[in-house]
């Protein structure tokens, strides 16, 4: 009780300073690479502000926030989650305002990249890409790579014209040169970091949210696989976290180019993440399937997305699910951003005027190993078995986070009890962080 | 041996140059700040390898888009193309400049509009609502509510509904031809969207595509009857136009006419068609986005009660110039289709497919031509219904048999192609599809 009081004082306090707090996503923003801007407050007294507009011109970037109208009786958190499209490299002024207001501003530094290096970390040995310099393309060359004041130990010049380098021993964050004849190309610092050790942790990493990797019994005698292969087009090794690439010599390596290795499967139900460094996910090609061999030893299954930042959203519509007593409908919702405890409203309609209100909460799965790093905050609800639902029809299903700063994915798997077949129901509208 | 003569004649016919830019265009005609545009090029090389890896750098108001030279060893002609994302520009006159080898071959002048406020869509017929975003709130505003304000087209008021302080439903009043849109604020200078709405006859770009790739309805093989149900639902507060015509109103007394629009909260089932190929649904510009779909594709042959398989919906994010597929199983106890689709209204786009083992073995290596039907080269616009569109059945291939699954690798004769491709994988048993779609990451930037 006391805590509850507590922190409705904190937020009107908060709020009475009339400010908002804005994050940069990534952290460490580079020229016309897309990011987020988060921004989050509270609101005592008034629904919370929304419909954020971005405008942007030389050195400032405006976002619009809509005033929420009416009246509040409970304090609340809010949040936003605006896309910017890349910006050239310089500083930026960033205002966050309201009809009545500047809420927060603050400074953006994006920085200049007049080439890339991925992995952008490594120890002494480490292959690294380098793209977007001229010159090696057609004409033997001899470029020199420095990692700080450290010269390469190798760099090969690939037939398109890019570099693949192996790394130094240096130490800490250093700047990347190129010295192609008498052009230099400097990548600040920021862009490449040697670790101490193989695994550099994921803040250099971006993320693939594989829905499921389940093997185990289910309903009605199933015997669930869920067969997930990835392969490495990348000319240069790819470490991801986690490593799931075996060789007998050396253990658990990442993926080696034209490498083509199965993701392991596990008894926990809900998403886990695939991190891959930074500008190499590209390179990465997928397969995953789910299927239960209880019923046929040929059936090839139903293939599941791969799903990215871009696939997410703070509202997911899902259109026309069955809910009816010859199938189970299990509606799963996944938490992109590692945020156990997001509050989810769950919105289930059908054309005779049916609408039933759900909410759920997702939390981290119960496994062994480093479950907030690779496993996504999740929550499952068997539709089906939902007083008011069963036998709904055909439904509508609008999932809303509490906040707009999130980003969630979700789908239902329609299960056909006497078949074991799963038709899938997932996302298929355009999310806001698709860009063409 | 033909083929040889017409080589060699085309190689002595070759003209002795290196790549040149044939057609220059940028994606959207009208190009504001506050979004990013796609420049396409196409040309011809004659005695040089295609040029590679386009970089772009801006300086000032010169935008370059730099290609490396492919270098020697071509002999005869062969096309290439790019499709490159330029960075986000600020608002002004701009030179764009494509160079191949560090040598200047053409430059088009590129407008950069500011956009004080958005109207979606940005084209239509007096009576219709259209939704205005993003009017300013840093204006002198000292009231609870000081958003008011009114809406001009072309010099007449329209008649408007608020949502909120930056939004409002507005009906477009009569006028005709292409238009300014001012916003007069009750505190501030009013706001003007030069040329901002379009009476009667949008443009081509005015329009965006959502690509059904399955909407068969018919017979298949091992006596399959296929049904492909898509559907559809408007969840925005302004009408969305489309084509093909698809809204039925469910309170017509008349005959069941389809509308070319659906209004808010309408939903609508896409139409089915006797043919394999798939179909295109345009919408207005933006106007995708309140839009929410299902599509599977089921047999009902064997069962009534199954659901069938989902057909994921294809955007322009979701095509690429390569498409990689992996572990498609290829046993004689499927049929392994592979559909190729032309995301661009290209009749004629040659794709190459490369089938390999998992461990990257070449088993087979074709060039399929996508083609469709009807082609719309004179009209503009040009809203085909169809894309160009081949298929190839994996399962019928020689080399492959023995083969249990294999990767297949699909890439567009030249890179500013977009493409998509997909393998359904039928069990002759039970007819129960299988899709193995790309799930590689397309057009990353």
């Amino acid at each position: 009780m006391r805590r509850h009081l507590l922190a409705v004082l904190s937020l009107f306090l908060f709020v009475t300073a009339a400010s908002a707090e804005i994050v940069f996503d990534p952290p460490q923003v580079r020229e016309n690479e897309a990011f987020d801007i988060l921004i989050r407050g509270g609101s005592p007294t008034s629904p919370p502000p929304g419909l954020p507009y971005l405008r942007v011109a030389p050195g400032q970037i405006t976002i619009d926030l809509m005033r929420g109208s009416g009246i509040l009786l409970t304090p609340s958190w809010w949040g936003e989650r605006v896309r910017v499209d890349g910006m050239p490299a310089g500083t930026y002024r960033v205002v966050v305002r309201t009809v009545h207001e500047t809420l927060q501003e603050t400074t953006l530094v994006v920085l200049p990249k007049p080439f890339s290096v991925a992995p952008g970390f490594g120890v002494r040995g480490t292959q690294v890409l380098i793209e977007g310099i001229r010159g090696c393309e057609v004409d033997r060359c001899t470029p020199v790579v420095r990692f700080g004041r450290r010269e390469a130990e190798a760099v090969d010049v690939t037939g398109t014209g890019d570099l693949e380098v192996v790394t130094p021993s240096v130490v800490g964050e250093v700047d990347v040169t190129v010295t192609i004849g008498a052009t230099t190309l400097t990548l600040p610092a920021g862009y490449f970091g040697m670790t101490s050790g193989d695994h550099p942790g994921v803040a250099r990493m971006e993320k693939v949210l594989l829905p499921l990797n389940f093997r185990g019994e289910g309903a009605q005698g199933a015997d669930w696989r869920t067969e997930t292969v990835v392969r490495n087009d990348a000319p240069i090794p790819v470490p991801t976290e986690p490593l799931f690439s075996f060789s007998d010599l050396a253990g658990v390596t990442p993926l080696p180019p034209g490498g083509h290795v199965p993701f392991p499967q596990e008894r926990v139900e809900g998403g886990v993440y695939l991190f891959v460094p930074r500008g190499l996910e590209r390179f990465l090609t997928y397969k995953s399937h789910i299927l239960d061999r209880s019923r046929s030893a040929t059936d090839r299954g139903t293939e599941l997305p791969v799903v990215r930042v871009e696939d997410t959203s703070p509202v997911i519509r899902l259109m026309d699910v069955p809910l009816r007593s010859l199938f189970r409908a299990r509606l799963r919702v996944y938490d992109f951003d590692t945020v156990a405890g997001r509050e989810v409203n769950i919105l289930v309609t059908n054309q005779e005027g049916l609408a039933v209100r759900l909410s759920a909460v997702t939390q981290l799965p119960s496994c062994v190993v480093d479950c907030e790093t690779y496993r996504s905050p999740f929550v499952a609800l068997d539709l089906s078995s939902i007083a008011g639902l069963a036998n709904a029809g055909e439904v509508d299903i609008t999932l809303r986070a509490a906040t707009n700063d999130a980003r969630l994915w979700a789908f239902v798997s329609v299960s056909n009890n006497e078949t074991q077949r799963v038709t899938l129901y997932t996302p298929q509208h355009k999310t806001p962080g698709a860009t063409p | 041996m033909k083929r040889l003569f017409l080589l060699l004649f085309l190689a002595a016919a070759a003209p002795s140059f290196a790549c040149e830019v044939g057609s220059f265009t940028f994606e959207h005609e009208r190009v504001y700040s506050d979004e990013r545009v796609e420049a396409v090029m196409t040309g011809t090389c004659g005695s040089t390898a295609v040029p590679l890896r386009p970089l772009v750098r801006v300086e000032g108001t010169t935008v370059t888009i730099d290609l490396a030279d492919g270098g020697g060893g071509l002999t005869i002609p062969a096309p290439w193309g790019e499709r490159v994302r330029l960075p986000r520009l600020f608002p002004g006159q701009y030179t764009v400049v494509v160079r191949i080898g560090g040598e200047e071959k053409a430059r088009r002048t590129l407008a950069v509009h500011d956009r004080p406020f958005r109207i979606t869509p940005e084209f239509g017929e007096p009576g219709q609502k259209v939704l205005i975003e993003g009017i300013p709130v840093g204006q002198v505003c000292p009231l609870i509510h000081c958003a008011f304000f009114a809406v001009f087209f072309g010099g007449v008021e329209a008649e408007t509904e608020e949502i909120g302080d930056q939004q409002v439903v507005a009906t477009v009043p009569p006028g005709s031809g292409r238009v300014d849109v001012r916003v007069e604020l009750r505190f501030g200078d009013p706001l003007t969207l030069p040329g901002g709405f379009n009476y009667g006859m949008p443009a081509q770009n005015d329009w965006e595509r959502v690509l059904f790739p399955v909407n068969f309805i018919g017979g298949g093989a091992h006596g399959s009857q296929w049904v492909t149900d898509s559907r559809m639902h408007n969840d925005g507060v302004v009408e969305v136009a489309t084509v093909p015509n698809i809204w039925i109103d469910p309170a017509s007394p008349i005959l069941p006419i389809p509308l070319p629009f659906i209004p808010p909260q309408g939903r609508a089932r896409f139409t089915m068609r006797q043919r394999d190929g798939g179909e295109f649904l345009y919408v207005p510009r933006r106007l995708d986005a309140p839009l929410r779909y299902t599509a599977h594709i089921v047999d009902l042959s064997r069962s009534t009660t199954d659901l069938g398989a989902e057909m994921p919906l294809v955007r322009a994010e979701d095509t690429a110039n390569t498409i990689r597929l992996l572990e498609v199983p290829v046993e004689s106890r499927y049929r392994a289709r592979l559909r190729v689709y032309d995301y661009d209204l290209v009749n004629g786009r040659e794709v190459l497919v490369v089938v390999r083992t998992k461990e990257g073995t070449a088993l087979h290596t074709r060039w399929l031509t996508l083609t469709v039907a009807s082609s719309c080269d004179t009209v503009s616009p040009c809203l085909s219904e169809r894309p160009a569109f081949a298929v190839l059945d994996l399962d019928q291939i020689p080399e492959l048999r023995g083969a249990e699954v294999v990767d297949v690798t699909l890439k567009s004769r030249t890179n500013e192609g977009r493409i998509w491709g997909f393998v359904s994988v039928t069990n002759n048993d039970t007819q129960a599809v299988t899709l193995y779609s790309p799930q590689h990451r397309t057009r990353a930037q």
